[in-house]
């Protein structure tokens, strides 16, 4: 017994301590190769680093992604549990090509080459879009021109603002003196800035790569593979396409749901209305998209997310009830209306063009208004009129209110138990 | 082989009458079935709320906790198979006859998968009136979960048949139980909990604790009969077949292990009472 004490408590202590070295092992800032990588999510470009801890590199198959190789510094930050770079401190570009191996075998050698990123709605406004090699620098220069156009046209606006607020001046004051005072002076509109933005032109390694494993390494000036390149790396591809859904409920149009996978119900309480939002998605690996933005992140290679990508156009919903058809419905244009007074509360309205020509939209949707009771598949039709895969969803309403006749049949395995005991006990 | 199958069935029928004729399997099915209706009730409360709900597979959460109760009785069940009949002496009579030790944990295993079955189609019965009324609908999902379950009641009730071949007494046996069951269920839970706090919310202690806890249980998740149930469940949600096949077969394994374990334990502890 005291023996069996003794060895439980020295695997207890192994244990704690075993977790404890774990945590106070904090890696100290060093000096390292790092991958630093620019990689099309599906929807922008996200900036992963893989530091030496890291071996696999995860990018999108058939995408241009842009690496680069540099020589910083790397520390653990144990409030976010992770590596990180400090660029500030060293950030000294290294490597001359890049190699890509499939087995043994080469199938790719890449130099440095310029690139842009080109923000066609601003910096923040998406759609992204790399161009490399002199369709960067032309980017470069269309950015450039535009930028110093607007400087020009906004120097000539101050020269324009100038001059007429002398005019202006002069008009009050040949008003004041009685003097004809011709026409009041228009005031100079102010230029519009660019509203696309593009990157300084930076070198880095870009190339695309077919989906599959593969293996990445940089060497240096001599041929010589540099210390620290050598990584695995995956390019993936999305496994299936489909139709998502953002779900506006009418009663919180604010908290909208999402149903992504065709096996998810959309439960309605009885009768109430919805709004449905659809959105072209596609479906990675959980594991393999954790790791392409975030290569720190965890993730499980045995489960699939959907990824939303762009809101679909030129598409209606159909309701099917049962095999027939229950209606067809079509994108609409809807404002929020608050209620008049102190009380809270708020109607969402169709917006009428005709009526209101420049109303604004808060939102536009399918809205469908699911009926008390009955099974509904919803699916979106393409413009040729076909179902597109993967975008069907069923909408149950629930039609229970009282829950108090789910707990009294929860009883019933009881009473089936008592019945059969008395019956055994007046069978004897 | 024929001759030590007809002992089994023998053991078994009297067995499984026993239990069928016993108000215990039919409290642990109204246990399960009153759980599963919270739940229930919570989607009812949470539709009303929002007005909306989506989920791929509502009944899986209340079957989980359905599971784990039918899987328990399962395994208290089989904890005193063994260790009541050494209490009463039966057992030792038993092997005056034609029974050897394989034979006897057989029959209460099997036994036990039998009274699990009998509550599984109770649990069924009531998540069909449940599915109904409510308008919740069954999906193909849940059948694959059922299947599962049997899997994991075999652990369920292995672990239960070996805990009770190293005890002579029934009492020992249920705190034996408790306090085994109850720490790995704990662990379980705790880390659970862990596993939805964000590493940067937490605190340096609680971070420590997280590892501890972690690490203990990549330890016991080989042993545990409730990572093969989370595991299971899992699989099902992810709808990932080599995950539902590699759970399948991990638990017979389990199963197979712990059983051959039982059969020398009670051959190495003896049959008689002490």
């Amino acid at each position: 017994m005291r023996k069996t004490c003794c060895i439980s408590a020295l695997i207890l202590i192994f244990v704690i301590l075993s977790s404890a070295i774990g945590f106070s092992a904090e890696t100290p800032k060093s000096k390292e190769v790092v991958y630093s990588l620019n990689v099309w999510d599906g929807k922008d470009y996200a900036a992963p680093f893989y530091p030496s801890a890291y071996d696999t590199i995860y990018v999108m198959a058939d995408y241009e992604n842009v690496y680069s190789v540099k020589e910083t510094l790397v520390y653990y930050w144990p409030l976010t549990r992770e590596y990180m770079a400090d660029w500030d401190g060293l950030n000294k570009d290294v490597g001359e090509t890049i190699e890509v191996l499939k087995g043994n075998e080469i199938i790719g050698t890449y130099k440095k080459v310029d690139y842009v990123f080109y923000y066609p709605k601003g910096y923040w406004g998406g759609g992204t879009q790399l161009f490399t090699g002199d369709k960067a620098k032309e980017k470069k220069k269309e950015y450039d021109q535009a930028v110093n156009k607007y400087w020009k046209e906004v120097e000539a606006y101050y020269q324009a603002y100038e001059k007429y607020n002398k005019e202006v001046e002069e008009f009050y004051q040949n008003i004041q003196e009685g003097k004809p005072a011709g026409k009041i002076p228009q005031e100079p509109a102010p230029p519009t800035a660019p509203t696309f933005y593009v990157t300084d032109i930076s070198k880095a390694y870009v190339f695309s790569l077919p989906p599959g494993q593969y293996t990445i390494r940089t060497k240096d000036k001599n041929e010589e593979i540099i210390p620290g390149t050598v990584k695995n790396l995956i390019a993936f591809s999305h496994r299936r396409e489909g139709i998502g859904y953002n779900i506006i409920p009418e009663s919180k149009w604010t908290y909208p749901e999402v149903a992504d996978d065709s096996s998810e119900i959309v439960y309605q309480y009885r009768e109430g209305t919805l709004y449905f939002q659809p959105y072209k998605e596609w479906e990675f690996n959980e594991l393999y998209y954790n790791k392409l933005s975030k290569p720190q992140s965890p993730g499980r290679s045995d489960r699939w997310i959907w990824v939303h990508m762009d809101p679909v156009s030129n598409v209606k919903l159909r309701i099917y009830s049962g095999d027939s058809i229950f209606s067809e419905i079509r994108n609409r244009p809807y404002y929020v209306e608050q209620v008049p007074g102190s009380a809270l509360g708020y109607n969402i309205k169709l917006l009428d063009r005709k009526e209101n020509p420049y109303g604004m939209a808060d939102f536009s949707a399918f809205k469908f208004s699911v009926p008390p009771t009955g099974d509904y598949k919803l699916v979106t039709i393409d413009s040729k009129g076909d179902i597109i895969e993967n975008s069907d969803r069923y909408i149950r309403p629930i039609t229970v209110t009282d829950a108090r006749n789910i707990f009294i049949a929860s009883l019933g395995p009881l009473i089936i138990g008592l019945v059969i005991y008395i019956i055994r006990r007046v069978g004897r | 082989m024929s001759y030590r199958w007809t002992v089994i069935k023998s053991i078994m029928k009297r067995e499984a009458r026993s239990s069928f004729f016993s108000l215990g399997l039919y409290i642990a099915a109204t246990i399960a079935c009153l759980v599963s209706a919270f739940i229930f009730n919570t989607y009812i409360n949470t539709v009303e709320g929002n007005n909306i709900m989506v989920m791929a597979s509502p009944l899986n959460t209340p079957l989980f906790y359905a599971v784990i109760v039918a899987a328990l009785y399962a395994a208290i069940s089989s904890s005193t198979a063994l260790s009541r009949e050494k209490d009463r002496g039966t057992l030792e009579v038993l092997f005056y006859g034609p029974v050897d030790h394989l034979s006897v944990i057989l029959a209460k295993f099997f036994e036990d998968i039998i009274s699990f079955l009998i509550i599984m189609l109770l649990v069924t019965i009531y998540f069909a009136y449940a599915a109904i009324t409510t308008n919740l609908g069954f999906s193909i999902t849940y059948l694959y979960a059922i299947i599962l379950s049997i899997f994991i009641a075999s652990c369920m009730s292995s672990f239960g048949l070996w805990l009770s071949s190293l005890t002579a007494r029934i009492r020992t046996s249920i705190l034996l139980l408790i306090v085994v069951m109850g720490g790995l269920l704990g662990l379980q839970f705790l880390q659970n909990y862990i596993l939805t706090l964000k590493p940067e919310n937490l605190s340096l202690s609680m971070v420590y604790i997280m590892g501890i806890v972690s690490n203990i249980l990549r330890v016991i998740k080989w042993v545990s009969p409730f990572s093969y149930l989370t595991d299971g469940i899992n699989a099902v949600a992810l709808g990932s077949v080599s995950m539902y096949i590699e759970n399948m077969i991990g638990a017979i394994i389990y199963t197979v292990v712990l059983l051959t374990a039982t059969v020398y334990t009670l051959k190495w502890k003896g049959v008689r009472k002490l």
